[in-house]
């Protein structure tokens, strides 16, 4: 069981207790392919990692969660304070102030085949 | 023996039913035996499953919660009296009510999942499409038809866009859950505002005609991000309902975030494209549709008609709760002489032997029908005035007469972690300690009756406690090294017509002291407010979250562990808290 709980922070929204029922072993990601709001581009493939309150980055995992849509998920989580994104093909060092990079608190991704893993 | 007695019972059933119903009934049936082949994974059988309707329950295999959708909240006493014997036969004699019309039935094993079914389609109910990505239980306002203030009947126009889309190719595959409402009275009962579409009747006059049609509001909800719907359009004729709707449901199916999960909403697209761009997206959707019409298109007066009593006792003598039963839960309908009067479910459930006897009732006094409303209580309606001494002495009968229906003192809940796996704290126990809170206080009267309290068990809000006056959402944290259930208290929430106010987050209260704190609250509000007449939305919003903060500091701890564990249990529990033994994540509801 996997609880999610995420505090104010500079990074992303904060979220109350959120809890997932995980049904395998979590694996280690390398990145993901989202729909980034409104550019136009389509999906894209961005490199994920977590990041913590204390502002390092961290592991960011995903795991096989259940789901009342399709029956399972893949939730991809990080550190205290969320995830850390950035297109794929930049290996800019991981900054807040970084503008290319954006911070979300959790994904729940419906296809393993939009997950690469490190 | 037993396997041979099902497979009797469901083939039985099956004769009777339409169709379509046998066969996704009978690919139900060959779907549990393939999984119990091993042929199916249990994830490939949980996203069939979950289209029908039957969900996992928390800490259980294959056991089921089963969805009955009761479209526009309608129940004939035939299908009342299915449901207490599938209550009886699988639920513990207890079906729960929810806050979208639905009827909930527990401990239903897989193998029986397909004869529950069949038994319930047998009566013209149906489990598709009550849970999944699809079109949900289309919920309407439960006075519609007999409301005094409403602008027309909506039942018709609700009851089309049920049929329009179950089984419609369209809404089967959906980025997320899609939530239709209906109202017609300047109340929103049926709070149209916190739904992806919130139908709200409107007329329009022409050429000295008068043109039947709807508001449509579309891409609110609630859950983790609450966000209020947008108005569509200033008027959209009932001649072009089906196809609006249908292409809000294409929108959302062609711009909702199928890549990630927590964005996929259509209240997202909205959010994303800006309110303006979704409406031009979602007008050029509509564009090539056809006019699907409807035969009630043009209906601006129900189509019921005062049913003839039977058998009906004469007047008894009434006790003293007769007087607040008769000025909480009875309503005058417009058509004179009849009311609607109101059965407070506590937390939303009734037992089988309550259903079967209240279907007995409604065929003697209301022509065979109820609804159920999104308050989790059930509302009888063409009950003539003359009879409401012996309605509710039979009502009384069964213990379904108590006041207080729609009022402070009736608290809604959803189920929780009793049984609901996304379930973080006890939501059905802290609203049955709130309400005995609230009752010991002696905590009612004109000037509070109209405060609403909400609790959810997690942030998800299936208790739609953003829109409470005080709204609250599980939780957990640690208190001197304890780990305690506690719920977020939301404060001067409110949804109207076109208006949803989402609560203020004020302060996280350990389960076991918020019924103190609530009746503090009440308390408070009744000695410092301006006015009887300022009500606690207007109120709370004057005095601010600081307020309330102050107020309620001294309820935010606990007394150390090892003088009293039992303050760090969680309502109805024996054991100590704990957030292990979550079940599987199924039910945002």
């Amino acid at each position: 069981m996997l609880v999610i709980e995420i505090a104010p922070n500079p990074n992303c929204e904060p979220v109350d207790m959120r809890v997932f029922h995980d049904l395998e072993p979590p694996k280690l990601m390398a990145q993901v392919r989202l729909e980034v709001s409104g550019d136009g581009r389509g999906p894209q493939w961005y490199v994920v990692t977590g990041w913590t309150a204390a502002g390092a980055a961290c592991p960011a995992l995903a795991h096989k969660v259940d789901d009342s849509g399709e029956g399972v998920a893949l939730l991809v989580s990080g550190g205290d304070a969320g995830l850390r994104l950035q297109p794929a093909g930049r290996d800019a060092p991981w900054r807040l102030d970084d503008t290319t990079q954006h911070g979300v608190p959790f994904l729940l991704v419906a296809d393993a085949t939009d997950l690469r893993f490190a | 023996m037993a396997d041979n007695l099902a497979d009797k019972r469901i083939g039985e059933f099956l004769q009777e039913l339409p169709g379509a119903t046998r066969e996704e009934i009978a690919d139900f049936r060959q779907l549990v035996e393939r999984y119990f082949l091993g042929e199916l994974t249990p994830d490939e059988f949980k996203a069939r499953r979950l289209h029908l309707g039957t969900y996992g329950i928390r800490a259980t295999k294959d056991v089921h919660m089963m969805r009955i959708k009761i479209p526009s909240g309608i129940l004939t006493a035939e299908q009342l009296e299915c449901l207490a014997d599938l209550a009886e036969r699988y639920s513990k004699g207890i079906g729960h009510i929810t806050t979208r019309q639905d009827m909930q039935l527990y401990w239903i094993p897989t193998r029986e999942a397909p004869v529950a079914m069949a038994r319930a389609a047998a009566v013209g109910l149906t489990t598709r499409e009550a849970c999944g990505n699809s079109v949900r239980n289309v919920t309407a306002c439960p006075y519609a038809g007999v409301s005094p203030s409403e602008l027309f009947d909506v039942t018709q126009h609700a009851e089309a866009v049920t049929r329009h889309f179950l089984r419609n190719p369209v809404s089967q595959k959906l980025p997320r859950k899609f939530k239709i409402a209906f109202e017609g009275c300047p109340v929103d009962h049926a709070k149209t505002a916190i739904h992806d579409i919130g139908a709200v009747a409107a007329i329009r006059e022409e050429g000295g005609k008068r043109i039947l049609g709807f508001k449509l509001y579309v891409g609110g909800g609630l859950g983790a991000a609450p966000m209020q719907a947008i108005l569509l359009e200033p008027f959209t004729p009932a001649t072009e309902l089906l196809r609006t709707c249908e292409a809000a449901v294409r929108v959302h199916d062609r711009l909702g975030d199928r890549k990630n999960k927590a964005t996929a909403r259509i209240k997202f697209v909205v959010k994303r494209l800006g309110p303006e761009a979704f409406r031009q997206e979602l007008f050029k959707e509509r564009a090539p549709l056809p006019r699907y019409t409807y035969p009630a298109m043009a209906v601006t007066e129900t189509d019921e008609r005062p049913p003839v009593p039977q058998g009906i006792p004469a007047a008894p003598s009434v006790n003293g709760t007769y007087a607040r039963w008769l000025f909480t839960n009875v309503v005058g309908q417009k058509q004179a002489g009849f009311s609607t009067v109101a059965i407070r479910l506590r937390l939303g459930d009734i037992s089988s032997l309550q259903m079967r006897a209240l279907a007995q009732i409604i065929r003697r006094y209301c022509g065979g029908k109820l609804r159920a409303s999104i308050e989790q209580n059930l509302i009888l309606r063409w009950v003539r005035n003359e009879h409401l001494t012996a309605l509710f002495s039979e009502l009384e009968a069964i213990g379904l007469a108590e006041p207080e229906a729609g009022k402070l003192q009736d608290v809604t809940s959803c189920p929780g972690a009793e049984t609901c796996q996304l379930g973080i704290a006890a939501s059905r126990g802290l609203a049955r300690a709130v309400e005995d809170g609230l009752k010991s206080a002696r905590l009612s009267g004109p000037d509070i009756d109209d405060v609403r309290i909400k609790i959810s068990g997690c942030p998800n809000s299936c208790g739609q406690h953003h829109v409470a006056d005080i709204g609250f959402f599980g939780g957990a944290r640690k208190l001197n090294d304890h780990l305690a259930p506690h719920f977020q208290l939301l404060i001067g929430g409110l949804a109207a017509e076109g208006t949803a106010t989402f609560g203020q987050p004020v302060v996280k209260l350990p389960a076991r002291r918020i019924p103190d704190a609530a009746v503090r609250m009440l308390e408070r509000y009744r000695h410092d407010r301006q006015s009887p007449q300022e009500s606690f939305h207007v109120f709370a919003g004057r005095v601010g979250v600081a307020y309330w903060k102050q107020l309620l500091a001294e309820f935010t701890t606990l007394p150390p562990y090892e003088q009293s564990p039992e303050s760090y249990r969680d309502w109805g529990a024996e054991a100590d808290f704990t957030l292990g033994g979550m079940g599987p994540g199924e039910c945002a509801a």
